[in-house]
């Protein structure tokens, strides 16, 4: 299950997204530098995005315990780690201490 | 211009609106909160389900549980339409806590709505669309206010989906000039103010393309049906003829109108404090019921309970016609509401009871909520949307003391009728008096009556009208007993006259015959005198002539 950087167990995140545009572009290459997650265009399927209740696109959904919710392109992905919290604020090559970003 | 309209569930807003929103296109709704936008939205989808057409409802605040329950409080099924699928909520109230960093876009929510309005592979195009308080949704307005370029996109591709949707928005002058300049092709506008402490909520269509609409502020109300308006009547002329008239059921009460009273006329009953006014329209309610007419008497005074007491103390039973549901009693507080709501509430009444005659006792209740001229315009409507479904309309005027018996409701050429209840002050004595003031197409009484209040009901007497002046009461009766006396003298007196004009002739025909005789006798007598001395001279001069022949000649 596990795959990339972030911890074995670590929470699964899903982003909504529309079409090809650049944003969506922008947004799905910084949530994968994330971690693992799940892509879901909202045209496939609308009923994913009304489930969750997703008012624009690009969201981020952190799915578990923990639950965060981003807007947007996830272009300061530094704030996107804070606002996610452990793991995520602990960035895969380990040089920041885990510290770096409270508030 | 052909667009074609679909209703709004509104009764009274279809015919504002020459039809309803329009088609395939956005309405917008603005309004303050509490002023009953969201219920306009439940009515417009409502009505749509209840006709089979997909509905929508999109809720940027509200939740989805409670719009449900909303939906149900109006009497609707919405438990069943649910499950049938004819309607659905789309939930688009932010989710607490997102945060927004970088760009966005909101095509999501017009993807959503599709969803549902497509959903089991239905046409979009062909349901209805409501979304309540798009000012709230998330990120699609800025801090001023004011439209973002996503917000109107999405009221565009609405448009261009040609779903006919209607959106509910506050009130604020950002959102209103984004919105209405560019995205909706018709905009309402909703108001509440409070006049004399009192709510009055008003509608006002402030753009509508290609559409007639009513360009005048509407009155509306909301009860447990939702918001309702003054219903528009068609106006097919109310025809008077003898057929079109209704007895009083009073013997004495139909000559003295004129034969009675005409269905869809107008019937105003205007005195004082005790004049007898509620008597006597006790008596109408008794009588036209007792014709078999249905009657709802209004009664802003006194409750069902203390009428029927007062009724039966003066005779006046009631109660056969209650239990037989021609009379109904319908007790309002005039501070319930405001004078349009009155009037909007009167209108909804009459079309769903279908009275025959509607009693207000009494219409100078309502003149505490509104301007002289306000209130005249209410009654002014009322009658003429009575006169529209032919009820005939009696309408109680309370006058005060200080009046003068004068009527300031200015009220006269909205009547038919108009009867006027005094009370005259005689020596130690009131008495009631009635008169017909006016009678238009009735030949009514010119004359003042007295009429009294017994254990019988109502009975109307003639005034006395001798010695050139009205006289009631007990003047009147010792008037009437004074005139007997005088009456009885004359009579004696004409008697013997006549007597003495018989007796007359025969007198002088009598002293007559006496003279005739008399002068007979004078003649006879004269004539035997004359008679006599003829005689005794012819005796005398033959005596001469023989004693002269005796002698021997003449000498």
């Amino acid at each position: 299950m596990a795959t990339a950087q972030p911890p074995a167990g670590s929470p699964a995140l899903r982003l909504f997204v529309l079409g090809h545009s650049e944003t969506m572009r922008r947004a799905i290459t910084n949530a994968r530098a994330l971690g693992r997650v799940e892509v879901v265009d909202v045209r496939d399927d609308p009923a994913a995005a009304e489930a969750a209740r997703i008012l624009a696109t690009p969201t981020l959904l952190r799915e578990d315990d923990r639950p965060a919710r981003i807007v947007g392109d996830l272009r300061d992905l530094e704030a996107v780690r804070a606002h996610l919290g452990p793991p995520y604020d602990n960035p895969p090559g380990g040089d920041d201490p885990p510290a770096h970003h409270d508030r | 211009m052909g667009f074609s309209q679909v209703s709004t569930g509104v009764p009274g807003l279809d015919a504002i609106l020459s039809g309803g929103y329009l088609k395939a296109s956005p309405t917008l709704i603005m309004g303050q909160p509490g002023c009953g936008k969201t219920l306009f939205l439940l009515q417009f989808l409502a009505d749509g389900a209840a006709r089979g057409e997909r509905s929508v409802c999109a809720t940027c605040t509200e939740s989805p549980e409670r719009l449900h329950e909303y939906m149900g409080a109006l009497g609707h099924p919405v438990d069943q339409w649910s499950a049938e699928g004819l309607f659905s909520i789309v939930d688009l109230r932010p989710v607490p806590g997102e945060v927004v960093t970088g760009s966005l876009d909101q095509t999501v929510v017009k993807v959503r709505l599709d969803a549902a309005l497509a959903a089991g592979g239905a046409d979009p195009s062909a349901g209805r669309l409501a979304i309540d308080e798009l000012n709230r949704l998330a990120y699609a307005f800025d801090s001023a206010g004011v439209a973002r370029e996503q917000t109107l996109a999405l009221l565009r591709e609405l448009r261009d989906s040609r779903i006919t949707t209607l959106i509910s928005s506050a009130d604020t002058t950002a959102a209103r000039d984004s919105l209405m300049d560019y995205a909706a092709d018709a905009v309402i506008e909703l108001r509440q103010t409070i006049e004399h402490r009192l709510m009055t909520r008003t509608l006002r269509v402030t753009k509508m393309r290609g559409v007639p609409h009513g360009t005048n502020e509407y009155p509306f109300m909301i009860d447990q049906q939702g918001p309702s308006l003054m219903p528009i009547t068609n106006t097919e002329g109310h025809h008077r003829s003898r057929q079109g008239m209704v007895s009083t059921g009073h013997a004495r009460l139909d000559p003295l109108l004129g034969g009675g009273l005409y269905r869809g006329g107008s019937l105003m009953i205007t005195g004082t404090s005790g004049s007898g006014k509620t008597t006597l329209c006790g008596q109408l309610a008794n009588g036209l019921c007792g014709g078999g007419l249905k009657v709802t008497y209004l009664t802003f005074e006194q409750d069902e309970s203390e009428l029927r007491h007062d009724y039966e103390g003066v005779g006046i039973n009631v109660a056969p016609h209650l239990d037989a549901g021609r009379l109904n009693f319908v007790r309002a507080r005039s501070v319930d509401c405001g004078l349009e709501e009155h009037l909007i509430r009167l209108a909804r009444m009459i079309q769903t009871e279908r009275p025959d005659a509607l009693i207000i006792d009494a219409v100078t209740s309502m003149t505490d909520l509104g301007d002289p001229q306000a209130v005249k315009s209410m009654l002014l409507r009322l009658v003429d949307t009575c006169k529209s479904q032919g009820v005939l309309i009696v309408m109680i005027e309370l006058l005060g003391d200080a009046q003068n018996s004068v009527s300031e409701m200015g009220l006269s050429s909205l009547l038919d009728t108009w009867i006027r209840l005094e009370l005259h002050r005689q020596d130690g004595e009131y008495v009631r008096l009635v008169r017909v003031l006016k009678s238009r197409g009735a030949n009514a009484s010119q004359q003042i009556k007295e009429f009294r209040i017994t254990d019988q009901g109502i009975v109307i007497e003639d005034p006395y009208v001798g010695q050139g002046s009205f006289v009631f009461g007990t003047e009147k009766l010792l008037r009437e007993q004074a005139d007997a006396r005088d009456l009885e003298i004359k009579n004696r007196r004409l008697t013997r006259l006549r007597e003495e004009l018989a007796l007359l002739p025969n007198t002088f025909e009598a002293q007559l015959a006496q003279t005739r005789i008399e002068r007979d006798r004078a003649l006879d007598s004269l004539k035997s005198e004359i008679d006599d001395l003829e005689q005794s001279i012819r005796a005398t001069t033959h005596d001469a002539r023989a004693l002269s022949a005796a002698r021997g000649g003449g000498a």
